[in-house]
């Protein structure tokens, strides 16, 4: 499963990384340090023209210059891009921004985890969910092609 | 007086800033304190073998230092969130809040034999998550300061006068000395070590701050080993916002 971690912070793209290793799938993780890198790795602009297209999207709400919710917005308003699930996770737990996610159409808002355990856990939960439970666009026409005479 | 009305909103300007100061202070700092914490504990169950019998004590000191200051900032972050969240004000039944709170405490202290002696208590205008964390903090401090010796007797009653509420909640601990009455409302202010009582000496600033935006006062009667009186008052109709 391809992971897009959008995430400034060294020490959290670390966390996040160690704790889905301890994953049952293989999980790959492309981490962008601030949103507009996000977003040339999402268009495939310039040197990431290879950049796979992630499965689900790992977005931090306060990074440097551009914000988590702008970029937000600019992924549920292209239609190339709006359908990949976007995972808000930040440690705020403040009203506006949860709302102000959800307003912006964010899949899930998730809360970092205070334990590096709980961080665990929480990627585990979010493999077991998104990537086991939940179909996925892509997963629809890949099953489709395999039934369908 | 012609400039004082200027002065008053400086002031005004000057407490507003401030509030918006404590909050960054204690939520930005919370993520660096984090980190330290995280990757030490990282490190230690890594690489422990790598560190001598000393080097593991440092370990658990930094880890313990680490997450005492993230409570010492969850703390500063519940005070602050007082200045920064306005009041909302509705009718609430005082029985019902301590009925939650009693139940709350009750299961978090593993208390089996502690009583609560409740006398009818009124319904007042105020905020109903404010008073829910007073009622918290109070009892919460006369479960923690409890007298080992003696069964857990929590007592709380009310007198109700022409324009406030007089609240009570005592119960038969360990007590505070005179000279200590007002320290304890003082936010981090502790009277014990953290391996005798645990807890970062928030709860009581946290209960002053919310009985002063509700227009009343809040004091302790107590004497070592004598259990303590909490009192506050609360305006009967909602008072003016502070």
């Amino acid at each position: 499963m391809e992971i897009l971690l959008v995430e400034d912070n060294r020490g959290d793209v670390i966390l996040v990384r160690k704790a889905f290793e301890a994953t049952r799938q293989a999980t790959r993780i492309t981490v962008a340090r601030n949103g507009h890198k996000a977003m040339q790795i999402l268009h495939r602009e310039g040197e990431y023209a290879n950049a796979a297209v992630p499965d689900i999207i790992l977005l931090d709400l306060n990074l440097p210059k551009r914000s988590g919710i702008s970029v937000l917005e600019e992924i549920k308003a292209d239609p190339a891009l709006r359908r990949i699930p976007v995972l808000i996770l930040t440690s705020s737990r403040a009203e506006k921004d949860i709302i102000g996610s959800y307003d912006r159409h964010a899949n899930a808002y998730v809360v970092k985890a205070r334990e590096f355990e709980t961080l665990q856990d929480m990627a585990k939960k979010i493999e077991e969910f998104w990537f086991s439970q939940v179909l996925l666009p892509g997963a629809i026409e890949a099953k489709n092609d395999g039934v369908e005479p | 007086m012609k400039d004082a009305a200027p002065v008053v909103i400086a002031e005004l300007a000057l407490a507003e800033e401030f509030s918006d100061f404590a909050y960054s202070v204690s939520h930005d700092l919370w993520g660096p304190a984090q980190a330290v914490v995280a990757f030490t504990r990282l490190l230690k169950s890594e690489q422990s073998g790598a560190f001598s019998e000393d080097g593991q004590l440092y370990f658990s000191l930094i880890v313990d230092n680490g997450r005492k200051l993230q409570e010492m900032l969850d703390g500063l972050l519940l005070y602050s969130r007082l200045n920064t969240i306005a009041r909302s004000i509705c009718e609430i039944d005082c029985n019902a809040v301590l009925a939650r709170c009693w139940t709350q405490l009750e299961s978090e202290n593993k208390l089996l034999n502690a009583a609560l002696d409740a006398a009818d208590l009124p319904r007042i205008r105020a905020d109903p998550a404010r008073i829910s964390q007073l009622f918290y903090h109070l009892i919460d401090n006369a479960l923690k300061f409890r007298d080992p010796e003696k069964p857990v007797l929590v007592g709380v009653s009310v007198t109700t006068g022409q324009k406030e509420f007089l609240f009570t909640v005592r119960d038969d601990g360990i007590g505070i000395e005179q000279e200590f009455h007002d320290d304890i409302f003082r936010i981090f202010r502790k009277l014990h070590a953290d391996e005798e009582y645990p807890g970062r000496g928030v709860g009581l600033a946290l209960a002053r701050k919310i009985v002063t935006q509700h227009g009343g006062r809040i004091w302790v009667k107590s004497a070592p080993s004598q259990g303590s009186m909490f009192q506050f008052t609360l305006p009967v109709i909602a008072g003016s916002d502070v």
